[in-house]
């Protein structure tokens, strides 16, 4: 079931590659944000979100530190891993102690795809619901459903699992010029 | 105490004439007591007017961060760690952003132009395009008011090379 190939995603798929879709809807649905990446990452901790669409804007987790950097605003940001990552999506995603930090149910299928509730076991992460989803044994969605009942999904294309990823792809490195904010 | 008893927030009563404008936002707060930087960069989505509106700040990731909702003479911030009144917008965005923020005349700087109830002069020099208002000066020289889409850059003295507070929002159209 989809337990099952959540463990054995987290236990068998060290690293990955692939695109993204996220639909951003406001807690009554009249608000819906788009936009589309790529994702890559390396357990453990390792991860990289390249926003593309509608604007550039990335997220590197490097196993210390989460960094967002927004080329438009030119500004970075960096909080400590142990602060950002928790029981969180990324966690969910590239994290190497699924049971540790969560605590796991198979859903009914849903459109085509086998769902797992993830509920975090420390504190509740801000969040009302993490799930993911496969399709068989490949990762296809991510649903996130905050504290104030904003919904975040995220659909996966394209995925290779396994895949030989440079290093540098997890490591940040502040542009010239650009300010950082170490929070 | 600036923090009042636990009342629901305002509701964001939606009027004509209201203002939607979103995008993405960065503070920089540098004149802090250990002289450490400190603010970050969120998407924001702001609603509504000056008497009663909607500040929402979210991650890139999508998840809110906070809820800031004002209106009949109540301003109330809800986070994952905070549900609470404030005694006013100064309070809140001081508790949220590190720094006080003129949210009422953010409703006209994120258009591109002064807040008609103060006070503005244009900014001098060659280049120069934007305007002086309540202690900040509001660079538009990236901003399309036509598209209404672009970059502004608002700084608090006091001095330019070395500003005390940074504000760049990147509005979408």
């Amino acid at each position: 079931d989809a337990v099952a190939a959540l463990k054995d995603f987290v236990r068998e798929v060290k690293s990955g590659r692939a695109q993204f879709s996220q639909v951003v809807s406001s807690p009554d649905g009249q608000r819906k944000k788009t936009s589309s990446g790529s994702f890559e990452f390396q357990r453990p901790n390792q991860f990289r979100f390249a926003y593309t669409k509608p604007f550039e804007q990335v997220i590197v987790g490097d196993g210390q530190k989460v960094w967002i950097f927004d080329p438009d605003l030119n500004q970075a940001s960096s909080r400590r891993m142990s602060q950002a990552l928790g029981a969180t999506p990324a966690a969910l995603l590239a994290g190497g102690n699924l049971e540790r930090d969560f605590k796991l149910k198979a859903l009914a299928s849903e459109g085509g795809l086998d769902w797992v509730q993830a509920e975090p076991k420390q504190g509740d992460g801000g969040f009302q619901s993490l799930k993911i989803a496969f399709k068989g044994s490949e990762l296809a969605a991510l649903e996130i459903i905050d504290g104030f009942g904003q919904r975040s999904r995220l659909d996966f294309t394209a995925v290779t699992a396994n895949a030989p990823i440079p290093a540098e792809r997890f490591r940040f490195v502040l542009p010239a010029g650009a300010d950082l904010i170490e929070q | 105490c600036s923090s009042l008893e636990k009342r629901p927030p305002p509701l964001l009563q939606v009027a004509e004439g209201d203002v939607h404008l979103n995008g993405r936002l960065s503070i920089q707060v540098n004149n802090t007591p250990n002289g450490r930087p400190t603010g970050g960069n969120v998407g924001f989505d702001l609603n509504g007017r000056p008497s009663a509106g909607q500040l929402e700040l979210s991650t890139p990731l999508g998840s809110l961060l906070a809820r800031a909702t004002w209106g009949g003479g109540e301003v109330h911030l809800k986070t994952p760690e905070i549900d609470r009144s404030f005694e006013d917008l100064d309070a809140l965005t001081r508790e949220l952003l590190g720094e006080a923020i003129p949210v009422a005349a953010l409703f006209d700087w994120l258009q591109g132009r002064p807040w008609p109830q103060m006070d503005s002069r244009a900014l001098e020099g060659k280049n120069a395009q934007g305007f002086e208002q309540l202690g900040w000066r509001i660079d538009t020289s990236r901003f399309d008011a036509q598209a209404g889409q672009g970059l502004i850059i608002a700084t608090r003295g006091p001095y330019l090379a070395d500003p005390a507070v940074v504000l760049r929002a990147r509005i979408e159209p």
